[in-house]
């Protein structure tokens, strides 16, 4: 099947029971998304299919089929980071990163939509990624201060 | 396992008719929140999936009965002005779906029925909506109830070439109210319940939605508490959130708060 991963056009052949962020990882050597608890809680193999902000363990990676997939590494890069990168390193939202992915796409989809969110709207927005190292509350000054920016 | 990935309904409903023939039970994928993960932890016995992520169910009519197909999230629930105005009980309820912005854009009303866990947000609000089912088959499309297609936890009336592929909800504009009592942010609910005019409907008390009738607005906990000790043992639903004891106390609170809420949008 073909598809589209952060601009590349790819084709590849997943087995039936395969998820997305498998294929992803494993047989396109993307660690933009990861693998944490393969049950839609943790929300680190977030990514953008086709625009939609998804948890990508949930994903059969068949429906994927002639989809744009879009991960973190697309966002902005090290010395031109996306504006939402750049608010949760200003504010240390992070430590160890492993929850960026899903920090950062649900936030980069919360203000696509809602350019001024109230900080429950920022909560409910980043409720579905766990972070290890407890950095919610940067995390959410962080989508704070990307607002403001915009 | 063999994968199905239909291109249109026609397409699952052949691949389902093959696949019960053959005496399998297949698995369809409607949102993937649910049945993706238990398969990949061998819950689920897949030997036979039908995916229906690229039919074109995704569609949601407003008008006098809002009709919803079997791909749309909880999200396209949520940006709908007309299901805002029209059904704001489905409205409330599918903003408090929890898993953040990419379980609601997942999610689906029709894999929540599907996969009939009681401890669903989903289910007492489709029941107290008296939401309708479309069940179809490569032989024919049947509607039902879907207090009618739940049958225990996990368990519902669809035949193995049977799928829902869409609800037909009534229009239910005023006096409606959803109270869910969880714990976290990020937790299932224990107990849910839906107030709509003369009944409330529980969730998360006993295998499937308990629908129980509101003589007087005054005698709503008093009607709760009846119908939960008449409940055959059997029959109350139970699970690592809290013991059978626990939501029995506390349902009568929940389900007042919902009809107090009813009663404030009136």
């Amino acid at each position: 099947m073909r598809l589209q991963v952060d601009g590349a056009h790819v084709q590849i052949d997943p087995d039936p029971e395969d998820t997305l962020v498998d294929v992803l990882r494993d047989e396109l050597g993307s660690t933009a998304v990861r693998v944490g608890c393969r049950n839609g809680d943790c929300g680190t193999c977030t990514a953008l299919v086709d625009g939609q902000c998804v948890k990508t363990c949930l994903v059969l990676a068949g429906r994927a089929e002639g989809a744009r997939v879009e991960t973190l590494a697309s966002l902005g890069t090290e010395t031109n980071p996306h504006p939402v990168q750049e608010a949760f390193l200003a504010e240390y939202a992070f430590q160890c990163g492993f929850c960026l992915p899903g920090m950062i796409l649900s936030a980069v989809t919360l203000l696509a939509d809602t350019p001024s969110p109230s900080d429950a709207e920022i909560r409910n927005a980043l409720s579905g990624n766990l972070c290890r190292c407890t950095g919610y509350v940067n995390a959410v000054r962080a989508v704070r201060r990307a607002a403001a920016a915009r | 396992m063999t994968t199905t990935f239909a291109r249109s309904l026609d397409e699952a409903l052949t691949a389902l008719a093959e696949s019960a023939a053959a005496g399998a039970k297949p698995v369809v994928v409607s949102g993937g929140t649910l049945c993706v993960p238990a398969m990949v932890r061998g819950e689920l016995d897949a030997a036979d999936v039908v995916d229906l992520g690229r039919t074109g169910l995704n569609t949601l009519a407003v008008g006098s009965v809002i009709e919803l197909g079997a791909l749309v999230s909880y999200q396209q629930v949520i940006s709908s002005p007309r299901v805002r105005a029209e059904l704001p009980l489905l409205h409330r309820m599918a903003s408090g779906i929890t898993g953040g912005i990419q379980i609601r854009n997942q999610g689906t009303l029709v894999g929540a029925l599907c996969a009939a866990r009681p401890q669903s947000d989903a289910l007492a609000v489709l029941v107290a909506l008296q939401a309708e089912a479309v069940v179809v088959s490569a032989s024919g499309t049947r509607t039902a109830p879907v207090a009618d297609l739940l049958v225990s936890p996990g368990t519902t009336h669809l035949a193995a070439d049977e799928l829902v592929a869409g609800l037909r909800i009534p229009a239910c504009l005023h006096g409606t109210g959803y109270v869910k009592l969880k714990f976290a942010e990020s937790s299932w609910p224990v107990v849910t319940a839906a107030a709509v005019q003369d009944r409330v409907v529980l969730g998360g008390v006993a295998g499937t939605p308990q629908v129980v009738p509101l003589p007087s607005r005054r005698e709503v906990r008093a009607a709760v508490v009846d119908h939960l000790d008449a409940l055959p043992t059997e029959h109350r639903w139970a699970d690592l959130r809290a013991p059978w004891a626990y939501r029995r106390r506390v349902a009568p609170e929940i389900a007042a708060r919902a009809v107090e809420l009813a009663e404030e949008a009136r």
